[in-house]
């Protein structure tokens, strides 16, 4: 029991170990940093370069008049007309809705399932390596080749579902042809490939808490239901929090699923804000819209994710570095 | 079509040389990048490549094959070509291109570097269809059109007439279902995606609509010969003559149905003649009829096929124009399109198009050489949003998502708003 404690507890007291001798600076430390300096800066500006920099020239292009020419994209002018476009555009709110709402259903479905697969791993001893590496063959897979696989599985005609429905019920039952079903079978897609990342992270939780809390649960007369419920989870919260975090920033960017699997359609029922953006500039070549449509979703994941930690009150970053 | 027949005579001039001096457009010879979808058979492109390299010994040219999606290739030309990137010197570019890239300036004008009678080699239309604001953008290479393929032995059997009209198509589609022949009656190209404004295009013409007025400025999707088109699809559906799965059905899902012997009636483009009769991957080898569209009751008499093809297109920051020309000049020419007609690839060359030797061995080109055109509303740099408009609204409605004076309205909005230049 406690040698599970003391594996937790090795990391936290090594930097700190560390810490007090860097108070005291010698003339090597110093040579040290700069040495470090010296050699991170040029990765870092690779970062800046790769990342900072395409973000801060959407957001300016969002914000511009753009003329596309044979000599590039040139931003002329402050305007805010993009934007206004976007707020009375029905297909552009019609894009937020469905991105939120299949975020949140597809999300949260996920943590249900990924929790489910967790606890079985957890009480698994042999095997469980096996286990994780097939789990893990979905998540592994490029989302356009499984999204192909997921689109001939759900063929109309010739798809292996939709022959098993057909001789299920008699009738081929429609998986992509109509709205509300081609949307559930999308983020079904969606749960299949993502639910093992999950899953991991909240097994990586769950080795991590201390079993002597549980134990003292059981030991107070607690049932098993009420230490997980009233025990284990409330511990697992910074696991979930991570989870929850990297998959609604996924989930709320989903590009390649309605890309392959429906175009967007039937109608525009599954088109996302990330195939919107797409579609409006790569497909009409209206840049500072399209630019505007990602500066857009960008804002919206963003406050989701802060308005969520702080509902949370999660102190992710405490539990990261330790 | 009378308005595309009366822009003509561009070709009178009659220059027999680019008026151009040819140190601005380099040396014609050196190596060129060719950037283009796969076409053909298999291995064909590399096959029309060696061919002018037999020809012109003093020009190299590396084929690239794009990836298989037209919206994938133009995101890319247009990453590239906007970058400054002269990776690429020549590129096929498809049939609706023209308008948006001479806009974004992704293509170099050609009238300045070809001689004028050049475009005497096509159809007088075709040649049209690659021009915007007074250029031509780019070259045809080959052509494609809408055909319907039906089941020859079928109609045979039941003393059936090839279809004048959609709605005898209907009709002899529910009879092949009835009798336990076909699942299906009819597939073609309802998804979500521009193969439906295709398709559309195709049914709207032949019962005497349109989507954007002639003159290109005003939406005119919204009239009583569409919705009679919009309520007779979606009767198709509900009468499961058309399989509630043609909603999700693209080109090679309708053709993989049609050639396993479960649809009656498809429409395609001409490789569909190809692929059914093709033993590997066909279950109705020499079974298959083809002919043009069908017209529309109370509509037109004759059918009207969707244009379709690619063109060659310059990318202008080439440094080998030179060579390029040579190049497009060959390739439009009768020794290549020759060599294509005789591949199941349609001519864009007239001369080779109308060639009977040729159309005796390739029913698909006899048929494509007297077809009647319907060309798509691309002539606006706007044309993907229109098409949006059209194929979004359509398919939902065909899906059940809204009725067909809805969809028609929420069409007439969205084409109205891309006119009006608005991007959302």
């Amino acid at each position: 029991m406690s040698g599970g404690r003391a594996r937790t507890e090795s990391p936290r007291t090594e930097p700190r170990r560390a810490r007090p001798q860097e108070s005291g600076r010698s003339e090597l430390d110093r040579k040290f940093a700069r040495l470090g300096w010296a050699f991170t800066v040029p990765a870092m500006l690779v970062v800046l370069a790769v990342t900072l920099f395409p973000i801060a020239f959407s957001v300016a292009m969002s914000l511009s008049h753009v003329t596309v020419s044979a000599d590039g994209f040139e931003l002329s002018g402050f305007t805010g007309e993009h934007y206004k476009l976007l707020l009375q555009s029905d297909r552009w709110r019609h894009a937020v809705v469905f991105t939120v709402l299949y975020t949140i259903g597809t999300v949260v479905a996920e943590l249900v399932l990924g929790t489910l697969i967790a606890l079985v791993l957890e009480q698994l001893s042999g095997g469980r390596g096996w286990m994780m590496a097939l789990l893990l063959l979905p998540w592994a897979m490029i989302t356009v080749v499984s999204a192909q696989l997921w689109a001939y599985m759900y063929n109309g005609v010739y798809g292996v579902l939709t022959a098993m429905t057909e001789g299920l019920t008699g009738t081929p039952f429609q998986f992509l042809g109509t709205p509300l079903p081609a949307v559930l079978s999308m983020a079904a897609a969606d749960v299949w490939k993502t639910t093992p990342f999950v899953a991991i992270i909240v097994l990586a939780g769950l080795m991590m808490l201390p079993s002597d809390v549980v134990e003292a649960a059981r030991v107070d007369g607690a049932g098993a239901w009420t230490a997980f419920w009233k025990v284990r989870l409330p511990l697992l919260r910074p696991a979930l929090v991570i989870a929850v975090l990297f998959r609604v920033l996924q989930a709320f960017g989903i590009f390649d699923l309605p890309f392959v699997l429906t175009g967007g359609g039937p109608g525009d029922a599954t088109e996302s804000l990330a195939l919107l953006g797409w579609h409006v500039m790569f497909t009409n070549l209206d840049f500072g819209p399209g630019a505007a449509v990602a500066a857009s979703t960008a804002a919206l994941v963003l406050v989701g994710c802060l308005i969520f930690l702080r509902a949370f009150k999660a102190r992710v970053g405490d539990e990261e570095t330790q | 079509m009378s308005a595309l027949l009366a822009s003509a005579a561009c070709g009178s001039a009659g220059a027999d040389a680019a008026s151009v001096d040819p140190e601005r457009v380099g040396a014609a010879s050196g190596d060129i990048t060719w950037y283009a979808i796969n076409f053909g058979p298999e291995g064909f492109p590399e096959q029309l490549v060696a061919a002018f390299e037999e020809a012109h010994p003093e020009i190299n040219v590396d084929f690239q094959p794009a990836p298989n999606n037209t919206d994938t290739m133009r995101a890319t030309l247009t990453t590239e070509i906007t970058g400054g990137s002269s990776a690429v010197d020549v590129y096929n570019g498809d049939l609706v291109w023209p308008a948006q890239f001479g806009d974004a300036q992704l293509a170099m004008p050609l009238d300045e570097h070809l001689p004028d009678d050049f475009w005497d080699r096509y159809p007088e239309e075709r040649a049209r269809l690659t021009e915007y604001d007074g250029n031509h953008l780019a070259a045809p290479l080959y052509v494609d059109s809408g055909f319907l393929y039906y089941r020859k032995d079928l109609l045979e059997k039941y003393d059936l007439e090839e279809p004048a009209t959609w709605q005898e198509l209907a009709e002899s589609a529910k009879r092949l279902q009835d009798e336990g022949e076909v699942d299906f009656g009819y597939v073609g190209q309802w998804a979500n995606y521009e193969g439906l404004t295709v398709n559309w295009t195709e049914l709207s013409a032949a019962a005497g609509g349109r989507s954007v007025s002639e003159d290109g400025s005003e939406a005119a999707i919204d009239s009583p010969e569409n919705r009679a088109v919009l309520d007779f699809m979606r009767e198709m559906l509900d009468s499961e003559v058309v399989p509630s799965a043609t909603t999700s059905f693209q080109e090679q899902q309708s053709l993989q149905t049609f050639v396993d012997g479960e649809a009656a009636f498809h429409r395609n483009w001409s490789h569909g003649w190809g692929m059914a009769n093709d033993p590997l991957a066909s279950g109705i080898v020499d079974k298959v009829g083809v002919m043009p569209m069908p017209g529309f009751e109370g509509g037109e008499k004759k059918g009207r096929s969707a244009a379709g093809g690619w063109n060659l297109m310059v990318n202008p920051h080439s440094e080998r124009i030179g060579a390029v020309l040579v190049f497009i000049d060959w390739m439009t020419g009768p020794e290549a399109q020759r060599l294509m007609a005789e591949n199941s690839v349609l001519p864009a060359n007239e001369e080779v198009l109308h060639d009977e030797d040729l159309q005796k061995d390739n029913p698909v080109l006899e048929v494509a050489a007297d077809l009647d055109l319907v060309a798509r509303p691309a002539q606006t740099p706007r044309y993907p949003q229109i098409s949006h408009g059209i194929y979004t609204n359509i398919n939902g409605s065909l899906a059940g998502s809204s009725p067909t004076a809805n969809a028609l309205r929420a069409a007439e909005d969205d084409i109205r708003r891309a006119l009006e230049d608005r991007a959302l």
